[in-house]
């Protein structure tokens, strides 16, 4: 009897649900994961990933069980190609932000429902004069030589590049990938060190007096030294998208469909966005971050119109890997 | 309910605290040393998926204790570049904090692995023959067992057969080449058998010879035998097959060590294949990362072995960074090709070192 008892007892704990996200760090609040969980009686497994290559990795190898990721959405295609995802139905697209002269925001892959967006510019610990004048060439000046630091990101890095060239940041162009090939080979000449997290320490500690950065790196460092400032070159930011998609593998695409639908309520919006520092694609929501938007835009109010959202390049990106690789090696 | 005699229920207990000597004392002891064998990893992801709370939690910590470890290989590489001491303090400093905070993540993990074994420890003998006791009372039971019985008593029960028939009455299937007629499910948790019972010379415990290593010859003599951590242990070769060298040690335990994380030193005395000189071998190195080059198809498979005979276990995409080598490189003379041991976005598995760059 006990015995039944106790079988009864692991009869039920096994029934209770786990959703499991893969996601990137520091992307969702515990209080937005909280109220998921206690909505629907469910319990809410986040697993980091750094990079959309080591998403990819993990779905094709088996999918390890996981139900929700948050790739960027130009990263879509590759795992889409691959069957590593599912098509969305029954999660209705949120309406998407709109600036007027902004590329590549209408423009969302199918499987993918975004959620949020962050801008790659320049960080600096203090403010900059004239800041709204502060240009992608600033890494070319010989005073800033060995005084600043680059994301380590291919994407970002050449979607630098090509707007301080003027060009898309999505070019497959020969001609214009050339162009920016010579000016990223000259940033990482000049660079003291590339890294795509923990770089502000390098304004902290005075090794550097400006970073290629993150607005949400920006943002969170501010929190513990307010002299952190985000510019948006002139030229123009580049701008990642990233959101939800449900793994082809998933154990519950049920469930998975209402997280993605719990996340784009009102109040986990606003809790998160606050939080991460992510802008949330969600129109209103943009509207209602002034905060946020003041601290990222204070510097060049039109710098959003200016710049662009990363989209797939297709086997383009293999050739801008092997010449990021090449320009890294001797590093 | 059935009564049944005192004999019986003596027996059951003995059984009961034997499983759970095994399960939490030499397992512990085994795991520190050789990692957790696939069939205790597949004990406890089957007790975890019958306690969620417990398997989310854990989630969370591996996580977090994943994303400071990448913190800190980020400081270390930004800190190379920093000229000015002060600046060098403050980043050592940091990695202090992320230490620190590692090893508080470190022990709350560890805390609730304990958990689980023991968790891990009632659910099998939940499924042993003695069943009629509250899960409450069977875990008083046994550790009371485990408190009255001394080593050598476990080692008479051992010896005396009451662990193979507890074994055999096990409903799990039988366990794979080299300690065939251990129950699989008893090897997962019971990696020392006693030397009583070496693996018999059954047609499934024969040797089987592993691409490059020829005629083992096993030395008989007890030697120190090396392992990746570090850690040493005094034992003899009892035999070796396709995984693994059975090793077993003075007091007559004996184990089964992977072939793969054997050190170089202690794969000659197989002639199984040692690393290449040109790699570096991460046993004695920090933790070195790679990129991913281009190939044919755009992808580098990781397979689940060295050799291209092996499962192909996950993909890599060219330009990838951030591969992780996690163990020293084995020459796959047929193919001549040089495996690495990564982890990569989860994945775990071996792939062919002509395709990676250091970063």
């Amino acid at each position: 009897m006990a015995a039944l008892g106790s079988c009864g007892r692991v009869q039920t704990q096994a029934s209770a649900r786990i959703l499991r996200v893969w996601s990137w760090p520091n992307f969702f609040s515990t209080e937005a994961i909280s109220s998921f969980e206690k909505k629907y009686a469910c319990s809410v497994a986040i697993v980091n990933f750094e990079t959309n290559e080591e998403l990819f990795t993990q779905l094709d190898s088996n999918g390890g069980g996981v139900d929700v990721v948050t790739p960027s959405s130009y990263f879509i295609p590759v795992l889409a190609k691959s069957g590593l995802i599912n098509e969305i139905s029954d999660v209705a697209s949120p309406h998407i932000f709109h600036v007027p002269g902004l590329k590549g925001a209408d423009t969302m892959p199918s499987a993918f429902v975004p959620y949020t967006w962050s801008m790659s510019g320049i960080l600096s610990l203090g403010s900059i004069s004239p800041a709204a004048h502060l240009s992608w060439d600033v890494f070319n000046q010989p005073a800033l030589a060995k005084k600043f630091s680059l994301l380590e990101d291919v994407r970002e890095v050449f979607g630098a590049a090509l707007k301080y060239l003027k060009a898309s940041v999505n070019t497959v162009a020969r001609p214009e990938i050339d162009r920016a090939h010579d000016v990223v080979t000259n940033w990482v000449k000049s660079c003291l060190f590339t890294a795509n997290s923990q770089y502000t320490i390098g304004l902290e500690a005075g090794e550097i007096q400006m970073a290629h950065g993150f607005s949400a790196d920006a943002w969170h460092a501010s929190r513990t030294n307010p002299k952190f400032r985000f510019h948006v070159p002139v030229e123009g930011g580049v701008i990642s998208v990233d959101g939800f998609a449900i793994s082809s593998k998933s154990p519950n695409p049920g469930l998975a469909a209402d997280f993605i639908r719990h996340m784009h309520i009102a109040e986990s919006i606003a809790v998160n966005m606050d939080w991460s520092g992510l802008f949330s694609v969600e129109r209103s929501a943009l509207e209602r971050a002034s905060k946020l938007k003041e601290f990222v835009f204070s510097s060049n109010e039109e710098g959003l119109k200016k710049s662009e959202v990363l989209m797939d390049i297709g086997g383009e990106i293999d050739a801008l890997n092997h010449i990021w690789q090449s320009l890294l090696e001797p590093r | 309910m059935i009564r049944r005699p005192l004999a019986s229920f003596i027996v059951t207990l003995a059984l009961a605290a034997t499983q759970a000597f095994l399960l939490t004392g030499c397992e512990r002891i085994y795991t520190s040393i050789f990692g957790p064998s696939k069939d205790v990893v597949n004990a406890k992801a089957a007790f975890l998926a019958q306690n969620p709370k417990l398997d989310v939690i854990l989630a969370q910590l591996r996580n977090e204790h994943n994303v400071q470890e990448a913190n800190i290989s980020e400081l270390k590489k930004i800190r190379r570049s920093f000229a000015q001491e002060g600046s060098k303090m403050m980043v050592e400093q940091k990695i202090a904090d992320y230490t620190a905070s590692i090893q508080g993540l470190k022990a709350q993990i560890n805390r609730i692995e304990e958990e689980v074994e023991r968790g891990v420890a009632l659910q099998t003998f939940n499924q042993m023959d003695g069943g009629g006791l509250a899960a409450s009372d069977m875990q008083t039971l046994i550790q009371q067992s485990m408190s009255v019985l001394n080593t050598a008593e476990r080692q008479r029960a051992i010896a005396s057969g009451v662990y193979r028939q507890g074994a055999t009455n096990m409903k799990s299937p039988t366990s794979q080449v080299g300690v065939a007629s251990v129950p699989a499910s008893t090897q997962s948790v019971t990696p020392i058998v006693p030397s009583q019972k070496k693996p018999p010379n059954s047609t499934n415990s024969a040797v089987i010879p592993k691409a490059g290593i020829v005629d083992p010859a096993p030395d008989k003599s007890f030697r120190i035998w090396r392992v990746l951590n570090g850690k040493s242990v005094k034992a003899r070769m009892l035999s070796v097959n396709s995984n693994n060298v059975i090793l077993e040690c003075e007091d007559g335990t004996a184990f089964a060590q992977p072939i793969h994380l054997l050190v170089p030193e202690d794969r000659l005395l197989l002639n199984a294949p040692v690393p290449s000189k040109n790699v570096p071998d991460p046993a004695l190195t920090e933790q070195n990362k790679f990129v991913a080059q281009k190939t044919t198809d755009g992808y580098l498979n990781i397979r689940s072995g060295p050799g291209l005979q092996n499962q192909v276990v996950g993909r890599i995409r060219s330009g990838s960074r951030g591969i992780m080598q996690v163990g020293p490189t084995i020459h796959d003379a047929k193919d001549d090709i040089i495996w690495m041991p990564v982890r990569f976005g989860g994945v775990s598995g071996f792939v062919s070192s002509n395709f990676l760059k250091p970063e």
